[in-house]
Order: C-alpha cells, then sequence, then structure tokens
C-alpha cells in the first residue's frame, strides 16, 4: 500500500518535474531564436530606451516642457538646450520626453482596446461559428475596407482630440487584424483532442474556450499586439501633426512635428527630431514583432 | 459565377447603406456648429435663419430620408464652403486624386515587384538583407515626416522642387511644369504601397518556389530565367493582385495627409477641408465617393483574382 503512494507520489512529481523542464526548455528555445533574430534584438534594446525615457521624463527632462522663454527662441543646440528651443523658446529634449509619453500611452493602450474588441470578435466567431462567425466575419470585413483615417477625420472634428478620445477611436478602428489573427488560431485548436477532453469532463462552453483554447491564440496576439502598438503611434501622430489629435500645448511628437514646419526655412532640424524618434519606435516595433513572429510560432512564419 | 456577383453585389449595397447611415447619424448628433454658422457677425436669429433654410431644424430622421431621396434623384445638395454643388466640387477635384494615384501606383509596381522578386530569388543575400530592410522601414516612416523631410530637401535647400500646388499659377501648361509639382507627393505617397509590395511579391515568390513543380522545371533542364518568369512568376504575382487592390483605401487615408501637406487641390485636401470646416453634405456626399470606390476595388479586386488563378472557382 504505501509502496504504491509512494510509486503514485514520485510518478506524479517526475511528471512535474519534466513538465517544468519542458516548459523551460521550450521557453528558452523560443528565447534563443528570438535573440538569433538580430535585427529584433536591436529592436527590443531600443524600445527599453525608449520607454524607460519617456517614463522618466518628469524626473530627467532639464526644463518644463510647457516653459515658455519667447527671449530664447529658436535656439541651437547647445549645453543649456540639448536639442536647442522651439519657436516659443521651449526645451526641444524636454518635450521630445514628455511628448514620447503619450504618444507611446496611446500606442499601448489603444492596442489594449484593439486587443479587447479583437479577442472578443475572433473568439466568439471562430468558436461558436456558424451565423454568428458569417456576421461578425462580415463585419470585420466591412470595417477593414473603411478607409479608417477618413472616420478618425470626422470622429475627432466632432469629439476633439482628447487622450481618451484618441485612444478610443485609434483602438476601434484597429482590432480587425487581431480578430482574424485569433479566430484564425482558433479554428485550428477548436476541434483538438484536448478541447474535446474539457467538454466531456463537463466544462462549459466558456470556461473551455477561455481556459483552453485561448491559450493557443496567445502567441498569435502578442505578435499582432506589437505590430499594432506601431501602428496606433504612426495614426496619433499623423492626426496630431493634423492638428486633430492632441492639443498643444501639451507635447507630442506628432504635433511637435505640426509646430516646427513653421520653422521649416528657420529651424529646419526642429522637424528632424519628433519624426525621428516615431520612425524609431515604429522601425523598433516592427522589428519586435517580425523577431517575436518567428521565434514564437514557427507557424506563423512567413 | 452570375449568383456569385449578385451575392456580393448584394453584401456591398448591405455595406454602402450602413457607411452612409453611420456618418449621417454620426455627423448630425455632433455637439457644436458647423463652420457655416459660426461666424462673429451673426446673431441668433440668423443661425436660426440658417438651420431652417439648410433643413437642420427637421428631425434627423426626416433629414435622412430626404437626403437619400435627393440621392436617388442624383442630387447630392450643395456644398455649404465651396459654392458650389457637392457633386460638382468633388469632380472637379477627383481627376487630381487620379493622378497622384496612377503615378505613385505604376512607381510602387515597377519598383516594389521587381525588387521583391530580386530578394526571393536571391535570399539571405546581402542584396535581399538590405531591400527587406528597407521595406520595413519605408512601412515604419511617417508619411508626413517624409514629407516633411523632403520639403526640406529639395524645396528649403536645394531649391529644385516647388513645396505646394499642382502647377505654377498663370504659367501656360506643359508636362514639365506639371511633372515638377506631382514629383514629391508622387514618392511619399508611394513609399508605404512600394514597401508592402516587396514584402508581399518576396514572400509569395518564396513560397512558390519551394513547389514541386519548380523542381520538376529545373530537372527537366530549363534555364533558370525560364523557371523564374514561366514557371515561378506567374504564380507567385496572383495573391500580389490582392494586395494591390487593398491598398486603395490605404491611398485614400494616405491621401488626406499628402494633399494636405502639398496643397494639392484633390480628393484628400478636400476631405480634411470638409471635416473640419463641418461642411455635412461635402462630408456626406465624400463618405459616399469613397464607400463606392472602396467596394468597387474590393470586387473588382476578387474577380480579377478568379480569373488570373484557374485554382479558385467561385461558388
Amino acid at each position: 500500500m504505501s509502496d504504491q503512494v509512494m510509486t503514485l507520489s514520485m510518478a506524479e512529481s517526475s511528471a512535474r518535474l519534466a513538465r517544468a523542464s519542458t516548459s523551460n526548455s521550450y521557453r528558452l528555445k523560443q528565447w534563443r531564436a528570438f535573440k538569433r533574430n538580430r535585427l529584433a534584438l536591436i529592436g527590443l534594446i531600443v524600445l527599453v530606451i525608449v520607454h524607460a525615457l519617456a517614463f522618466a521624463a518628469p524626473w530627467i527632462a532639464p526644463y518644463e516642457p510647457q516653459k515658455v522663454n519667447p527671449i530664447n527662441s529658436l535656439a541651437s543646440p547647445s549645453a543649456d538646450h540639448l536639442l536647442g528651443t522651439d519657436g516659443y523658446g521651449r526645451d526641444v529634449f524636454s518635450r521630445l520626453l514628455h511628448g514620447g509619453r503619450i504618444s507611446l500611452t496611446v500606442g499601448l493602450t489603444a492596442v489594449i482596446v484593439s486587443l479587447v474588441v479583437g479577442s472578443v470578435v475572433g473568439a466568439l466567431s471562430g468558436f461558436f461559428g456558424g451565423w454568428t462567425d458569417t456576421i461578425l466575419m462580415r463585419f470585420t470585413d466591412a470595417m477593414l475596407s473603411v478607409p479608417t483615417f477618413f472616420l478618425l477625420l470626422l470622429v475627432l472634428t466632432i469629439f476633439g482630440g482628447g487622450l481618451g478620445v484618441m485612444i478610443l477611436v485609434i483602438g476601434l478602428t484597429s482590432w480587425m487584424n487581431i480578430a482574424r489573427v485569433v479566430r484564425g488560431e482558433i479554428l485550428r485548436f477548436r476541434d483538438a483532442d484536448f478541447v474535446l477532453a474539457a467538454r466531456s469532463l463537463g466544462a462549459t462552453p466558456g470556461r473551455t474556450l477561455i481556459m483552453h483554447v485561448m491559450p493557443h491564440a496567445s502567441s498569435a496576439m502578442i505578435v499582432a499586439a506589437t505590430v499594432g502598438v506601431a501602428y496606433a503611434i504612426l495614426v496619433e501622430s499623423s492626426l496630431s501633426y493634423l492638428g486633430l489629435g492632441i492639443q498643444p500645448p501639451t507635447a507630442t511628437w506628432g504635433n511637435m512635428l505640426w509646430d516646427a514646419q513653421t520653422y521649416l526655412f528657420l529651424s529646419p532640424w526642429l522637424s528632424v527630431y519628433p519624426g525621428m524618434m516615431i520612425f524609431i519606435t515604429v522601425l523598433a516595433y516592427n522589428f519586435l514583432g517580425d523577431g517575436l513572429r518567428d521565434a514564437l510560432d514557427p507557424h506563423l512564419a512567413k | 459565377m452570375i449568383a456569385y456577383l449578385q451575392k456580393r453585389l448584394l453584401h456591398s449595397l448591405v455595406v454602402f447603406v450602413v457607411v452612409c447611415t453611420l456618418t449621417f447619424v454620426l455627423i448630425r448628433l455632433a455637439p457644436g456648429l458647423p463652420q457655416i454658422m459660426t461666424g462673429d457677425l451673426l446673431t441668433n436669429e440668423d443661425r436660426q435663419q440658417f438651420r431652417e433654410n439648410l433643413g437642420l431644424d427637421r428631425p434627423i430622421w426626416e433629414q435622412y430620408f430626404v437626403w437619400w431621396g435627393n440621392l436617388l434623384r442624383g442630387d447630392l445638395g450643395p456644398s455649404w464652403t465651396e459654392r458650389a454643388p457637392v457633386l460638382q466640387v468633388i469632380m472637379d477635384r477627383l481627376p487630381n486624386t487620379l493622378i497622384l494615384l496612377a503615378t505613385s501606383l505604376s512607381l510602387a509596381i515597377v519598383i516594389g515587384i521587381p525588387l521583391g522578386i530580386l530578394s526571393a530569388v536571391k535570399r539571405y543575400s546581402l542584396l535581399d538583407y538590405v531591400f527587406s530592410t528597407l521595406a520595413v522601414a519605408g512601412l515604419a516612416i511617417p508619411t508626413f515626416w517624409l514629407a516633411l523631410l523632403m520639403i526640406l530637401l529639395f524645396s528649403v535647400n536645394l531649391g529644385w522642387l516647388p513645396s505646394a500646388g499642382m502647377r505654377t499659377i498663370n504659367a501656360d501648361f506643359s508636362v514639365a511644369d506639371r511633372a515638377q509639382y506631382l514629383i514629391m507627393p508622387t514618392i511619399v505617397t508611394a513609399t508605404g504601397i512600394l514597401a508592402q509590395l516587396v514584402r508581399y511579391t518576396r514572400s509569395s515568390m518564396l513560397e512558390v518556389l519551394t513547389n514541386d513543380y519548380i523542381r520538376t522545371a529545373r530537372a527537366k533542364g530549363l534555364a533558370e530565367p525560364t523557371v523564374l518568369s514561366r514557371h515561378a512568376l506567374r504564380n507567385a504575382l496572383i495573391p500580389v493582385i490582392t494586395v494591390i487592390g487593398l491598398q486603395i483605401p490605404r491611398f485614400i487615408g494616405g491621401s488626406i495627409i499628402v494633399e494636405t501637406i502639398f496643397a494639392w487641390p484633390g480628393i484628400g485636401r478636400l476631405a480634411y477641408n470638409s471635416a473640419i470646416t463641418r461642411d455635412y453634405p461635402l462630408i456626406m456626399g465624400l463618405t459616399l465617393l469613397v464607400a463606392i470606390v472602396v467596394l468597387v476595388s474590393n470586387l473588382l479586386t476578387d474577380l480579377l483574382y478568379t480569373v488570373v488563378n484557374p485554382r479558385i472557382r467561385l461558388s
């Protein structure tokens, strides 16, 4: 009797051990695959630096981003002002750091909105199939073919470009890819044996979906979300550049460029820095997304 | 085929009605006033007068049905800001945007597809690495920043190209003059599309090259150029057609930015102006145009896809 218990618990613990070590080596394998993609690794490092700088803006920015100093406007870079000053004499470096906060916040939170909407639509569509699927996918296709930028333009002129409105409208117009990806992944696993097992053990459809099927879509969701952040940052900066996004004097990378184009002749550099920040950040997110795609799910690799 | 077309047209019609209805309701429910009613000299009575003349004092559902009724008679109403019928305003600008679409799409196709093919054929070479990286960069660069940089370089510093408009005012028509104004908007618009095409052509070509019939073609001793052009390329370009079709909605969004920056008198700039001045009839007219263009281009893309790809049979 005690022998039997012994073997059982031993078998159990060795199984647990095996599981732990496989999951470890699985993650390790993914990390190694990711590291092999040098561009993705550089992207990750760049993003860590950009996010850290933006996060720490209030503590490391040498000046208040809104502090106007008309006597010292359009100053060249100097020890006092690392990147010079803009048309109102505001410190460009400080504004870049603070602007990054807004741009990155919009990018990251808009993606959370689109992740929520996209995964709900995709999951319902893929898991339940039939009419639900037809209607939801028709809707997704329709949304994909709407030129969202014109829609955004309208919504923002009506509701104004506050932070919350921006996040919401960008998120609500960019969930379609995520929905499609999630639906695809769920279709792959919906009829798998482990799902059947869960169902026959009495799990409700909702529980089966969330606990057993959705985790398999997580890799695909991470990849789609990474690329989504890049897209959201681009859209936010375009709208702010057109004067429809976050309103001055609050700095974002987009509206800094809108300001800067007035001084194209006098201070061309003002037009370079914020654009460079957008470009580098978006590029890094895209590289990261490519790397994650290859590392997390070979099935997704193109 | 006919049944498929009917089904698709019906779907398109539903999407069309939904898009128009949503836009209509959205702009009417908006707080605040259209620009036409916000002049400082206007009294409240004037505003009330405007409201009555423009039919804005009626219930929304009534305005909505009036709009559809007029539309069915081909009347989009007058633009509030352009002092001309909406249809005429749109038709005046449409050719300018079509020119931009034609030049940038051709540029993207002529450069993007060969680069994609080259990347795939020379996979993992330095060339492939450079093109692929450039393509990612092309997708990541903000359109408006690229436009600003080009203006900075070619207009401000070098003085080679004009930064705004589409022709020299008071100059006689000449192709050279027009071309000069067209160069920067075309390049800026084409960049994103081009980058997309390089990526898709490359991955599509790579996929085709792994097929058995390619190996067969090589095994029977065909020269590599023949294998690539006659056997691989034909199949590789099929999905690329879809991607080109998908660029149309993207182009419309991009044209709003590009035309606003370069003061290009086209549909994109008109869309921007109509939105900020809240010119309701013009917004509705543009929504209509955009919806039709997108739906038609989607339909054409799907049809073309089935024509060039005999493996797909419509059901």
